[in-house]
């Protein structure tokens, strides 16, 4: 019985980061997109594009053959 | 007995697993969107199953290394005949069904390790079983699963709310539905291949397929048809459990619950340290309840689907070795395990039709509306507010 411990916090630390940056990215994009000073929209779409990206990279990493 | 038979019947039992594997699971991606209304019962279920079975096709690196491991076969003789495969997959499927009735989110890898187990002992003896492998490899990831995405989904709920204002929280849906969509596609490309595996495994233990070749292209179609009407067919009961009875869910918990799931699967499955799906959405659930202010965790539920992840393998073990011990009898024992599991899916299927739950019992939240709303203090806004801030 080994675990492998470096593994698992490997694990960890990478979920949290990417999980928490997604959710920061959105929920910034969302408090952007809701006011009137002219430069929040293109920045709130841009940090949207932005969480586009991300799932796009995690459909890269879904799908085996886009990653040899 | 006909080997040719045996073979058949593994495979249509396979296919049978692989369903109840489809809407057991369905929840882990669609629980949330539909308990927060980003998504309506029915399309939500349809965009599963589609990327299920898109999903399936996409890769078979799990199917060739299921059996790898955990059962030791080959070297010394055959240890896991397709007698065994049938009874091990009999665990698994009676024990899939009862948790689904009781509405339980327990892992349907699971399930099918436990059955095989079970029947590989009464096979083989407990020689048979890597005891090592199966507290590395089942045991432990089961305690961290849900401990990690727990961790991941608080942490993200508490910025979600930190960040965002209450009007702005009900587009959270929009991203939701891409997120869900993310675990869905991930699902797919998992699960349907432990089918494959086993099937192959018992194409190969027959001598119908060359050792260590992958799945036939006809294994893979089936398999992914056969998860992908299984998704589209919706788990509700585990869906009510997983949406609604944990805690209630908010568009922005929904969407922190998912984007923690994803993460954590897609960080597990490419830094080698396995997690089951079904636990890390389970995880996440119950952090994104402890990390909004004023939602409760109903511990209870919590502690019911504890419960049953503990005892999903010595369960479907049991289960799995009491039809390989029939199954010992000859062609008449086979015959009888099979009868006695087409008897167990027949029961189960009508006690649930006694208490049905099905989509029309998801009234989902009107846009702006939030799933709970507390009685609001001053602004006659239309929208009815939070309970958080």
């Amino acid at each position: 019985m080994t675990i492998d411990w470096l593994a698992f916090l490997t694990v960890v630390v990478a979920s949290l980061v990417s999980a928490c940056l997604l959710v920061t990215l959105f929920a910034v994009g969302l408090r952007l997109s809701d006011g009137t000073a002219p430069w929040r929209r293109p920045v709130s779409i841009a940090l949207f594009v932005v969480c586009g990206l991300v799932v796009v990279f995690g459909i890269y990493l879904i799908v085996p053959f886009l990653h040899p | 007995m006909d080997v040719t038979l045996l073979v058949a019947l593994v495979i249509a039992l396979a296919l049978i697993f692989d369903f109840t594997n489809g809407f057991h699971d369905t929840a882990n991606a669609m629980a949330t969107p539909i308990a927060t209304g980003a998504l309506k019962p029915k399309v939500a279920v349809a965009i599963a199953a589609v990327l299920n079975l898109v999903g399936a096709f996409l890769s078979t690196e799990v199917a060739k290394t299921i059996s790898g491991g955990l059962i030791k076969e080959g070297s010394d003789g055959v240890q896991i005949t397709p007698t065994l495969i049938l009874a091990g997959l009999i665990g698994a499927i009676v024990w899939n069904l009862v948790t689904w009735l009781l509405g339980l989110p327990s892992s349907s890898s699971h399930a099918l390790f436990g059955g095989l187990i079970g029947a590989a002992i009464v096979g083989a003896g407990f020689g048979a079983i890597n005891s090592g492998v199966l507290v590395s490899k089942v045991l432990i990831p089961a305690v961290l699963a849900p401990l990690t995405a727990g961790l991941v989904s608080f942490l993200a709920t508490k910025i979600a709310y930190g960040i965002t204002r209450k009007r702005e929280r009900d587009r959270f849906k929009i991203g939701q539905i891409f997120t869900s969509s993310l675990v869905s596609l991930a699902h797919g490309t998992n699960d349907a291949q432990k089918t494959m595996g086993v099937i192959t495994l018992a194409l190969i233990a027959a001598g119908v397929q060359p050792t260590g070749s992958g799945p036939a292209i006809w294994v893979i179609g089936a398999c992914a048809l056969a998860i992908a009407a299984g998704t589209y067919s919706g788990g509700w009961r585990i869906i009510k459990t997983l949406g609604r009875d944990i805690t209630d869910i908010e568009p922005a918990q929904g969407f922190a619950a998912e984007a923690a799931t994803t993460a954590t699967i897609l960080a597990s499955s490419h830094l080698g340290f396995a997690l089951s799906t079904t636990q890390v959405a389970s995880g996440s659930v119950i952090g994104v309840g402890l990390g909004r202010k004023g939602a409760s965790v109903r511990w209870g539920t919590a502690g019911r689907i504890a419960l049953g992840w503990l005892i999903t393998i010595p369960a479907s073990g049991v289960v799995g070795a009491l039809a390989a011990m029939l199954s010992q009898l000859g062609l008449w024992g086979v015959v009888l395990d099979v009868v006695l599991a087409m008897g167990a899916i027949l029961t189960v299927y009508l006690i649930a039709r006694k208490r049905r739950i099905d989509a029309r019992h998801f009234t989902q939240p009107a846009p702006g509306v939030f799933v709970r709303p507390k009685r609001r203090k001053k602004k006659p806004a239309p929208t009815t507010g939070a309970s958080s801030v």
